[in-house]
């Protein structure tokens, strides 16, 4: 028996007779820390995953006014603290007019899931039996 | 030596599910005719697949070429023994699963359930072809059929939790697949060919530079994010939203173990484990696999959902088998390609258990499942006996491929030696997640006295639970059931000789 399987099962030991003495589960604490900063890490990485992606989306629709748009807003950044409020809102109604090229969303026909994963589906069946068509009939 | 077979009996394997998916949906409106098409169809593939076995075990490879695409490209399917483990696992288990949907599917009187079906087999069809892919193209093709035909199972539901989900799963698993064409791409580029050669494709070394060779494995990791390694992980809790049988599919059938075989094909396969010491891969995929095996196991302590929990002891499972197959020593590869079989057993019944809790008494969170154990004693005992597989306790497949990964790291030596400390601290967290289960099912008293009306789930799904949980303590006494244990020692052969 290696040393490693003996402190298992002593861990394993401890942990029924912790269980059994104080109706507790052994280490809260640790517990406590994944629940509590462990977690929030987590869902900050994946909530900003998630605008990354996002981001990436919103960028695609339309590259070339997406690029503007983000050149104008750092440059309100950097120009915003030092010109007048009326130049300030003058410059917001400027980038309000900009994103309006953006497109926010596309109209889209929408089918139900089994009928879209069906056709594509279908689109790969199509492309195998024509590759294997033209293998067979190749000389 | 080995002796390539031609043969037809893979393409009637991998065109099993493919057929019947189009029976199910002509016998749509009979479900009693669709589910009985499913079954017969799973048993048949298990049994072509398993006849394959002695003619592999004679050291032989079963080939079946179709067309070729590019020079040194072929799309055909070549069975050797490891993807012959993998097949004869997705195979035997689809039987138990689909037996298990017929009673969760009724019970819950889901919608959709031909859709369900038809998906399912496909999703089947995709895994198959995974296992018996003869080279990186084949298998990208049946990589990609297994992703969009599991995006509607996933989103099975249709709430604006399961769309969102699936939506999260599309855009992690194409995004892969990318990944995936690019590193096929690149190493048909640097050897021109993509074929699986046992210690991996000889002029690949000689083509490439020491650090296109390393961008190119990392290419490949990101290719294969369905082995669900992290930071790319966070797909798999949130899929946790599909019915059961498709979170059983996905975390013990399919999806992920088609992530960790890819893994295993490039390192194995593609690399060779000489090439892949060479440049130092090994040590630092045993990083990331330990960085994901601790971490997910903290996280998995933090989650009262119990299929969320059992969806981070997944991560952290098939890091185990990323990790042993990074050792690129003979016990290490061992214990990786036996845990495909083992994980896929004692995961299976997990889920199925969680399923039939959810079934029989709609709870979902394992603080509301005091006492639960005493109406449900099979589905707790079986949920025990998979949990202690999990935390590598005997008597259980756990055991076995635990020993294997310690003496793995062992057999490595140098800087390896002090990982089997790190195995005792995650076998420890896998301990303090899953005994408290356990401990809430059969020793703490319901606060409200309980549901009387709770009994154990429906007979369809008691079996699947039962054969699984039965089979998880069989692999401990006898591996070599479904020849899992003499495959795999035929796969090492191949790959490093005889044990050292």
């Amino acid at each position: 028996m290696m040393i490693d399987e003996i402190l298992m099962y002593a861990f394993v030991v401890f942990w029924v007779a912790w269980v059994a003495v104080s109706k507790k589960e052994p280490g809260r604490w640790l517990i406590r820390f994944c629940e509590g900063p462990l977690t929030t890490f987590a869902t900050f990485i994946d909530w900003n995953v998630g605008r990354m992606a996002g981001f990436f989306v919103w960028f695609s629709r339309n590259p070339a006014a997406a690029l503007s748009i983000k050149g104008e807003e750092m440059k309100l950044r950097v120009e915003i603290p030092g010109v007048t409020p009326e130049k300030a809102a003058e410059y917001e109604r400027e980038l309000e007019e900009l994103r309006k090229r953006q497109p926010v969303g596309e109209p889209m026909v929408r089918l139900n899931i089994g009928t879209a994963m069906l056709l594509v589906l279908l689109f790969i069946a199509l492309y195998l039996i024509t590759i294997l068509i033209r293998g067979w009939l190749a000389p | 030596m080995t002796a390539t077979i031609e043969s037809m009996q893979p393409t009637f394997a991998i065109m099993c599910p493919a057929i019947v998916s189009i029976l199910i949906l002509l016998f749509g409106k009979w479900p009693n005719i669709r589910e009985s098409w499913t079954l017969i169809a799973a048993i048949a593939q298990f049994l072509i697949v398993i006849s394959m076995a002695p003619v592999i075990l004679a050291g032989n490879i079963i080939e079946c070429t179709f067309f070729t695409m590019l020079p040194g490209v072929d799309f055909g399917f070549s069975v050797d023994a490891f993807g012959l483990i993998f097949a004869i696992t997705s195979s035997f288990l689809w039987i138990l699963v689909s037996l298990y949907s017929i009673g969760y599917m009724r019970s819950l009187n889901e919608h959709a359930q031909t859709r369900f079906y038809f998906f399912f087999a496909l999703a089947i069809f995709g895994a198959v072809g995974i296992a018996m892919s003869g080279n990186l193209f084949t298998m990208f093709i049946f990589y990609e059929i297994l992703t969009v035909s599991t995006y509607p199972l996933v989103a099975h539901e249709q709430t604006p939790v399961a769309l969102a989900a699936g939506r999260k799963y599309l855009a992690y698993l194409l995004t892969s697949g990318t990944f995936f064409l690019a590193a096929i791409v690149l190493t048909y580029y640097f050897s021109g060919t993509t074929d699986f050669v046992n210690g991996g494709i000889p002029n690949l070394a000689s083509e490439a530079s020491r650090a296109a060779l390393m961008v190119l494995f990392v290419i490949f990791l990101l290719g294969f994010m369905k082995a669900a390694w992290m930071p790319f992980h966070s797909w798999l809790p949130t899929a946790m939203a599909a019915p059961t049988p498709v979170s059983a599919l996905l975390h013990a059938v399919a999806v992920v173990k088609a992530g960790v075989f890819g893994i295993i094909r490039v390192v194995c396969y593609i690399y060779g484990v000489d090439l892949m010491s060479a440049l130092g891969l090994g040590l630092a995929l045993v990083c990331l696999a330990t960085f994901t095996l601790i971490v997910a196991n903290l996280f998995a302590l933090a989650q009262d959902n119990l299929k969320r929990r059992l969806a981070y002891s997944t991560i952290n499972q098939l890091s185990l088998i990323i990790f042993g197959v990074a050792l690129l020593s003979y016990e290490g590869i061992e214990g990786a390609m036996m845990h495909i079989p083992f994980h896929g057993f004692m995961k299976i019944t997990l889920f199925m258990c969680a399923g039939a809790i959810m079934v029989a008494s709609g709870k979902k969170n394992i603080s509301e499942m005091a006492g639960i154990g005493k109406k449900m004693p099979v589905t707790m005992i079986a949920f025990t006996i998979g949990a202690l597989g999990m935390c590598a306790l005997p008597p259980t497949a756990g055991y076995i491929t635990h020993h294997l990964f310690v003496h793995g790291c062992e057999e490595a030596g140098g800087s390896m030696t002090i990982f089997p400390y790190i195995l005792l601290i995650v076998a420890i967290l896998d301990v303090m997640y899953f005994f408290p289960i356990i401990y809430t099912a059969f020793f703490k008293k319901s606060k409200d006295g309980g549901d009387r009306r709770i009994q154990e789930a429906p007979i369809f799904m008691l079996i699947p639970i039962a054969i699984t949980a039965t089979v998880s303590i069989i692999f401990y006494f006898y591996p070599d059931l479904f020849y899992i244990s003499d495959l795999v020692h035929t796969a090492i052969s191949g790959l490093m000789g005889g044990h050292p």
